[in-house]
């Protein structure tokens, strides 16, 4: 019973004292961990809607699909683009290498044929949207990638948040990044995307909308602008689904070719 | 009545399997819901699609020396993909319907495409009316083998548009990152090109007349039977392919008789032992093919049949990764064994008008080896909606070139408008070519068409 006593005496005290741990040690980086944590996932399966808006509201639509398998550390993705008819059913495969680069196919089905491309990374607009492949990649980065400082809290439309600092130790698009993440959620909730001298903002990325879905926070909709043309982007996740059993066929030239699990 | 029986016992068969289409992963979001999709589901896991697309065009031809007095052609039509998917089977016919009143109705230029494929655990079997690319290189090959080119109407910017759809059956089986592939040709079909030596689109020497065709009953005969096999890998950051063929050269070769004079078109059974590669290094893509054609005529004394060659392919393209343009050089030719020389003025030694030497004269000023540098730059603009291509191609022994270059515009996602030209002619030396031959082919190409 004396036992058993300590034992609840040690866990309240826990219970009390981890938050103040937790708020001592918040950093840039605790906080970008904490986002990554938040995003990981063994396997992932969304289908995406892009509305491309110019400044006049003209919007083009784009529908794709996307799975995405970790194996061993190594990441594949597959997309398939559902519209508009000009791409309907192009496919692409990227399978991740054990030295970090990328092999990449194309399938187009106009002419039947896998082709095998040079990666498509970098600051290429992604289907002439405002996201760059490195942006679709991620919009954030990870710890080893850059330098983060936490700048200070902020309410955010309502929500607290963490504004942390950005500065990439890797080869980027951008000078730095400005992020604001939800305390509650870790979902970056809205993110300024420097130019190469870090001192204009060229982007803005706006969370318009997030759930609880299948006991994770997820984002529901994006919208990236960019600030010299006033175009934007949103991407609306229709569907997403994480950690589910995923066919390693998905990932091979076959399907790429066939659009089936042979 | 037995056909009958067996057809529907086939088609109840399919009807009855367990289906799931490909329209996007299904079998994880369900069935996407798309605006402005043409297609109708069957069941909740059939699908029946239509694509295609309607165009207009207007083309304005130069024309040899009277510039004013070119020609004017009004094109376009109605293109059709019909694709029916079921959990095995997978049916796919391919119209092209593009009226003209100066070409005969034939159903090769209608059907573009008829095939059956029946999947199975690790590969499939496909028949029908089918067009397939092999080799590396971008749109230009030297190990394609599996279609005839036709050069109908001249070159165009889509490489494949100038293939034929022909008739095989094929089995592709596939294990890790291997894949095999098998194909049977039960017939021959010649590359085409105008048959009349007037026609302006002519690949043979002016002055030369019509040549008549050779019949369905030459082409089908059992003993046409082609064959062909490719097996092909990943190996680290490269795509590496063998390639075996026994089959025909789908130019024609001729037997001139001088006196009285006739003409009659033979074709040349031959082994193409070959290789593609495919290696992407950072932004970079190496394509390489090559291979070595053994001429049933393998000591080059018959001068009706095209002797043994090697032909070889290399070609590097550079993706820039900024801007979303591709640019490629790719350099290809081929050296022809045992080759002689001969006189065209006096045929009536046959050696004379050897096929080599006549092919040679119209491709690469009478030398043996052939030897053509093509480039081509894709850039996207606009967000995509605008895209510049360049495309040229410059035959080093003729100093013959041909330049591509074409715009495309997005009005819509669906509505596009496309300007593009053709221009032919000959550098320095001007030797006989067909490039010299189009050289009064220079065009101007508007069209819009709709997408569906």
């Amino acid at each position: 019973m004396k036992s058993f006593t300590r034992h609840i005496l040690i866990v309240i005290v826990l219970l009390f004292s981890v938050p103040t741990l937790l708020s001592a040690t918040v950093t840039g980086n605790s906080v970008m961990q904490q986002v990554m944590d938040t995003q990981a996932a063994k396997s992932s399966a969304m289908d995406l809607r892009l509305t491309l808006i110019d400044a006049s509201g003209t919007s083009r639509e784009r529908r794709l699909q996307t799975l995405t398998m970790t194996e061993a550390g190594l990441t594949n993705t597959i997309t398939v683009f559902l519209s508009p008819a000009s791409v309907r059913n192009t496919r692409f495969l990227t399978r991740q290498r054990a030295d970090g680069t990328d092999d990449q196919w194309i399938y187009l089905p106009a002419v039947g044929r896998v082709k095998r491309i040079a990666a498509s990374e970098g600051g290429g607009s992604f289907m002439g949207s405002d996201f760059t492949y490195s942006d679709m990649a991620s919009t954030t980065y990870d710890t080893d990638e850059a330098d983060h400082t936490l700048l200070r809290n902020e309410t955010l439309q309502g929500r607290d948040t963490y504004v942390i600092e950005s500065i990439p130790s890797v080869a980027s698009d951008y000078g730095k990044t400005i992020i604001w993440v939800d305390t509650e959620t870790y979902l970056p909730m809205r993110v300024e995307f420097y130019d190469k001298s870090s001192s204009a903002v060229i982007k803005e990325l706006i969370t318009d909308d997030f759930s609880y879905t299948e006991g994770r926070w997820i984002t529901r909709s994006i919208t990236m602008t960019t600030k010299a043309s006033g175009h934007s982007t949103q991407i609306e996740i229709l569907q997403a689904k994480y950690d589910i059993p995923m066919n390693s066929g998905y990932f091979t030239t076959t399907f790429l070719e066939t659009g089936r699990v042979l | 009545m037995r056909k009958l029986l067996v057809t529907s016992v086939i088609v109840l068969m399919c009807m009855s399997l367990p289906l799931a289409a490909f329209d996007g992963f299904t079998d994880i979001f369900g069935e996407p819901e798309l605006p402005e999709q043409t297609t109708q589901q069957a069941t909740q896991q059939t699908s029946f699609t239509v694509d295609g697309s309607v165009g207009f065009s207007i083309e304005g031809t130069r024309g040899e020396d009277e510039p004013f007095k070119g020609r004017v052609d009004i094109g376009g039509g109605l293109d059709i993909d019909l694709s029916w998917r079921g959990s095995m089977v997978d049916a796919r016919t391919s119209f092209s319907l593009h009226p003209s009143n100066d070409t005969e109705f034939r159903w090769y230029d209608v059907f573009t495409g008829l095939s059956l494929t029946a999947y199975y655990e690790g590969g499939f079997v496909e028949a029908g009316l089918l067009k397939k690319e092999w080799g590396s290189g971008d749109g230009v090959h030297v190990v394609d083998v599996l279609n005839a080119p036709d050069y109908r109407n001249g070159f165009v910017d889509d490489a494949f548009a100038m293939k034929v759809a022909e008739p095989m059956v094929g089995s592709t089986t596939r294990w890790d990152d291997t894949t095999l592939e098998v194909f049977y040709k039960p017939m021959l079909i010649p590359m085409m090109a105008a048959e009349d030596a007037e026609d302006q689109w002519s690949m043979y020497p002016p002055g030369m007349g019509a040549i008549e065709p050779p019949t369905y009953e030459d082409l089908a005969r059992l003993g046409n039977w082609q064959g062909a096999a490719r097996l092909k890998s990943i190996v680290g950051p490269a795509d590496v392919g063998l390639i075996y063929f026994n089959g025909f050269h789908t130019q024609p070769g001729y037997d001139l008789v001088s006196d009285p004079l006739s003409i009659s078109i033979v074709f040349t059974r031959a082994q193409l032992f070959g290789a593609e590669s495919t290696i992407v290094v950072g932004p970079f893509t190496i394509m390489l093919e090559g291979g070595f054609w053994l001429s049933e005529d393998r000591d080059g004394t018959d001068p009706t049949r095209y002797n043994s060659k090697w032909v070889y392919l290399g070609g590097i393209g550079y993706l820039f990764p900024d801007i979303g343009a591709y640019a490629s050089v790719t350099y290809n030719g081929h050296y022809i064994l045992d080759f002689q020389k001969g006189d065209l003025s006096d045929i009536s030694n046959p050696n004379n008008a050897d096929v080599d030497y006549v092919q040679a004269t119209r491709s690469s000023g009478g030398a043996p080896y052939m030897n053509t540098l093509t480039a081509a730059f894709e850039l996207p603009l606009a967000r995509e909606r605008v895209s510049v291509r360049l495309a040229g191609t410059y035959q080093l022994e003729t100093g013959g070139y041909a330049f591509l270059p074409s715009i495309t515009w997005s009005v819509t996602d669906d509505f596009i408008f496309k300007a593009s030209g053709r221009l032919f002619g000959t550098m320095g030396r001007s030797e006989e070519s067909i490039f010299k031959s189009w050289a009064k082919n220079d065009s101007l190409k508007m069209g819009i068409s709709y997408l569906f």
